[in-house]
């Protein structure tokens, strides 16, 4: 052992440059491969941390105003109740903090006592001494507040903030509107003790959430009375998660899977190809005696020597890199970080990231070790026997970079790694530019989405024909929309959208399958279509708030990206049947040309408030830049992977040819014919590697993403003309460096050195 | 033609140190064919690597066709090589994805190579007899027809000075005596 380390030792020594490459390799692939496990774990498991640190409750309730001993009375006779907290949630409530203010905050009461249903992160929960509040972590980041700094509510006065909570039944501050708590105690103790405080929200904690479905049946039964009451589940409030933070969660994560298969391709064939380098050393040792064991353990030791500080290096790098930026998106979405749950992950990481070179080092050498001594000796280390190449005419037909391309075709089992690696980083690279315009698409674009109106205004349907008078509209129409659950479901909430006509003039999703709404039947959402199990000719059933059943036939299934797909198109007639206090806005669309800013105006005369209509993630605009942070980070570090995958496939064909560079250059070749010679061995892994990824995003990658990131929406991920040229321009531009760094590198050998390598 | 003045060099560093040269003068003339004996280890090599511009000496200066080797640039060197200058190494170093007649071509293809290679390389391939195995790779040739491949390969650039590191000293008494008088008989005169 302690001769297989010394030997190891030594080898490393002879070979620093090259082992220098090697290390950079392994540092970039554990860069690569940390910051997938930082964005992955933080993204992917986010939520259920966040929910147990939070004790997010199986169910809570939104209703209208009420007496707290009416709804403690129903909520006591459910089935399988474990506890319950009824609560006072106050919307738009003045604030302020240092220099900042908002009249936008909701405020939950809090009972004194029971179970909370978020997590204090930072100091202590609310006291019955008064004059406290908590304030959520994002609130806090973002505005700066300190733990026992004074915070300002209108009606309340000066509070002492006491400590920071995350709950993920609502995102954070800026992506939602800033929200704080105070304790019940606080507020009798400044206004006088009431006997009966109203409450209009209720959390409820269920001895088996198996049963939930059940106890949703009898809270509705039971809720007769109670006004505008909606229930929300876990999965419910996971719906509400993705709604506000979009689909790129699923598209990070699916990401990070992606950089995880990369790393380990790139360092897998590294490792086989040092090992093949060095094939007729092998046969020395073999030939002087050495065991096969003895063989590999050499290998394995000298990768270990380079990897453990080369993935550690690596490792720590991708983690400063992502573990920032995953912070503050996690702090957005009210999600604890990882801490020191990520540790494991990482740990496996480095050991990866250190066992897979090292046993890519071994196993060959391993293998290498059981041919015949002899054969390695005669020509193992230059070419292994089936890998001569047969081709003719390269020289002829393209001069040295023909020589330098079937230089690289020699070692086929390497170029098929390296062209595997290159190809799938650049499918990685041309995926993430497609991802960044189609986020930018879907954030300010909304017509991305099949939304053709561009205003909505809040006025009575009785007011539409005045809205079509307004010069600039083309088309004006109630839009009714109401949120529904599911008959057979009560957890699955449904947005239900109904217009008087025909709603394509003002939303047409993309039709999936089937056809578009004909009267008695309805659109739905390729997200509840997938969640219900419903197809073209299928029932949909659901409970509106008023209580009354909808029974309509599926008539087809459409793109959106909405409620995560979960929305159903009915007819307005079918609707206000049901019922006819739906609310509703009109929307506008303006004709080709109008200027919106106008229309905008007119509207306003007419008593409405106009809004724009929204992408997919406008309200998530804090979120989105984070989310291109991390995307540039991985990106950075996919970029450097190619660049070294091409920097070490150039320098090991230079190293394996040492000789026929040599001879090149004796024969008067400069250095402009060893670039050239280079160039056509870089071209070589470019080309195909650029053809490979290409097709791999079209085909592969990008189709996948969009179903794994959004099974219910069509999400355009084709990279575009400009894109693809992007990437092969930077793809050139890395091929460019590669050989200008590893020509000189080859220019200052001396010839006779060269030629005297075997 | 070739005038060495005062070469010395010394190889290996530190203790290994070895002065192998060490105030040599030479001078050869055009069509000269001169041989170079000795010990092994006194030299041989290194003195035909300084003269070639492969090497360069400690101190000294060589002359070749006029020009100064010593004291110039890589890029300069390799073009005095590519124009003046043709190696046939004792393990003939032919490269080994190229055939037999891509090799000799090789040399011809390289910036700044004088015209008529092509031509030459095939005249030189058509008079050593290797017409029927010029396809060949390398691993497919005997010992002699390697030999003759990279001295054809020497010679393609019409070269003023070939200098021939132990062209037989691979090959057995059989293979390497055509060879020695086909080097004798070089086309090379006629250029």
């Amino acid at each position: 052992m302690r001769a297989a380390f010394a030997e190891a030792r030594h080898g490393l020594q002879l070979r620093l440059r090259r082992t220098l490459l090697s290390a950079i390799g392994i540092a970039l692939a554990s860069a690569m491969l940390a910051a997938a496990l930082v964005v992955g774990d933080g993204l992917g498991r986010g939520f259920d941390r966040a929910a147990r640190a939070a004790d997010l409750p199986d169910v809570i309730v939104h209703y209208q105003s009420q007496p707290v001993d009416k709804v403690d009375a129903r909520i006591s006779g459910l089935p399988d109740l474990a506890a319950f907290s009824a609560r006072l949630e106050v919307t738009d409530v003045g604030i302020g903090s240092g220099n900042h203010q908002r009249g936008d905050a909701v405020a939950e009461v809090v009972p004194g006592s029971g179970r909370r249903g978020y997590a204090v992160v930072a100091g202590r929960d609310l006291s019955a001494r008064g004059a406290e509040v908590l304030v959520e972590r994002s609130l806090a980041q973002s505005w700066g507040v300190r733990l026992g700094s004074s915070f300002y509510v209108d009606g309340l006065g000066p509070q002492r903030v006491v400590g920071f909570t995350e709950a993920p039944d609502n995102v954070g501050y800026p992506l939602a509107k800033p929200r704080f708590y105070v304790s019940r105690d606080a507020i009798d103790a400044r206004f006088g003790r009431e006997t009966n405080p109203n409450t209009n929200l209720a959390y409820i904690w269920l001895r088996d959430p198996r049963y939930l479905n059940e106890v949703l049946v009898q809270a509705r039964a039971s809720s007769f009375g109670l006004r505008n009451i909606r229930f929300a589940t876990r999965s419910g409030v996971r719906v509400l998660l993705d709604q506000a933070a979009g689909i790129v969660i699923d598209l990070l994560v699916a990401l990070s899977v992606i950089a995880l298969v990369t790393a380990g391709v790139m360092l897998a064939a590294s490792a086989r190809a040092e090992v093949q380098r060095r094939l007729s050393a092998i046969g020395v040792r073999r030939a002087v005696g050495a065991s096969r064991g003895y063989v590999a353990l050499t290998q394995g030791l000298e990768a270990m020597l380079v990897a453990v500080p080369a993935a550690t290096i690596g490792v720590a790098a991708g983690v400063l890199a992502t573990y920032g930026p995953g912070e503050r998106l996690l702090t957005l979405l009210n999600e604890p970080g990882p801490g020191s749950g990520l540790v494991l992950p990482l740990v496996l990481g480095w050991l990866a990231a250190v066992a897979i070179p090292v046993l890519g080092a071994a196993w060959p050498a391993w293998r290498a070790a059981d041919r015949s001594p002899v054969g390695l000796l005669r020509g193992g280390g230059e070419l292994a026997g089936g890998e001569r190449g047969r081709g003719r005419g390269g020289l002829g037909s393209g001069g040295l970079g023909a020589l330098g391309a079937r230089l690289v075709a020699a070692r086929r089992t390497r170029l098929v790694a390296t062209v595997v690696t290159l190809g799938l980083s650049t499918a990685f690279v041309l995926l993430m530019l497609a991802l960044a315009s189609a986020l930018s698409v879907l954030e300010t674009d909304p017509g991305a989405l099949g939304k053709r109106y561009t205003l909505t205004a809040s006025l009575p349907p009785a007011a539409t024909s005045q809205v079509r008078a307004i010069t600039g509209v083309q088309a004006a129409a109630p839009r009714y929309e109401v949120q529904a659950a599911d008959s057979f479901s009560l957890g699955e909430t449904i947005d239900v959208v109904a217009y008087p006509g025909d709603h394509t003039v003002f939303e047409a999703p993309p039709l999936v399958s089937g056809h578009r709404l004909r009267g008695g039947e309805a659109e739905v959402g390729a997200g509840l279509a997938s969640a219900l199990g419903l197809t073209p000719g299928s029932t949909l059933a659901f409970a509106l708030p008023s209580g009354a059943e909808l029974r309509l036939r599926v008539a087809g299934i459409v793109s959106s990206l909405d409620h995560d797909g979960r929305v159903a198109y009915i007819p307005a007639v079918a609707l206000l049947a049901a019922d006819p206090s739906a609310p509703s806005l009109i929307a506008v669309r303006t004709a080709p040309g109008a200027d919106p800013g106008r229309v905008s105006s007119a509207l306003t005369a007419l008593g409405a408030q106009p809004a724009e209509a929204a992408g997919a993630t406008a309200r998530g605009a804090p979120l989105v830049d984070v989310l291109r942070t991390i995307l540039r980070a991985v990106a950075i570090v996919d970029g450097l992977v190619c660049l070294y995958a091409l920097i070490q496939a150039c320098a090991l064909t230079v190293q394996e040819r040492r000789r026929t560079v040599a001879v090149l250059r004796a024969c008067g070749a400069g250095s402009q014919a060893v670039q050239r010679l280079l160039l056509g061995a870089a071209l070589a892994l470019v080309v195909p590697a650029a053809v490979v990824g290409i097709l791999l995003e079209r085909f592969l990658f990008g189709p996948a993403l969009a179903k794994l990131a959004a099974g219910y929406a069509t999400l355009p991920l084709d990279a575009s003309v400009a894109e693809v040229v992007a990437t092969a321009v930077g793809l050139g531009l890395a091929a460019a460096v590669a050989v200008l760094w590893v020509a000189r590198q080859a220019a200052r050998e001396s010839v006779v050195t060269g030629l005297a390598s075997s | 033609m070739l005038h060495a003045d005062r070469l010395t060099k010394t190889v290996g560093e530190g203790r290994a140190a070895r002065r192998v040269l060490d105030g040599v003068n030479l001078a050869i003339e055009a069509d000269e064919v001169v041989a170079v004996l000795g010990r092994s280890g006194s030299g041989k090599s290194t003195l035909l690597h300084l003269l070639g511009g492969l090497d360069t000496p400690d101190s000294g200066e060589i002359t070749l066709a006029g020009e100064p080797l010593t004291g110039r640039s890589a890029r300069a060197l390799a073009r005095i090589r590519l124009r003046h200058v043709g190696f046939v190494f004792q393990q003939f170093q032919l490269i080994e994805e190229l055939s037999g007649a891509e090799n000799v071509l090789m040399p011809t293809r390289l910036p700044g190579a004088p015209g008529g290679g092509a031509r030459r390389g095939a005249e030189l391939i058509d008079e050593l007899g290797l017409n029927a195995v010029a396809d060949h790779l390398p691993h497919e040739l005997s010992g002699g027809e390697q030999q003759r491949f990279a001295f054809a390969r020497a010679l393609v650039n019409g070269p003023q000075l070939v200098l021939a590191d132990e062209p037989t000293g691979s090959l057995d008494a059989k293979n390497g005596a055509p060879c020695s008088s086909c080097f004798a008989d070089s086309p090379a005169a006629q250029w």
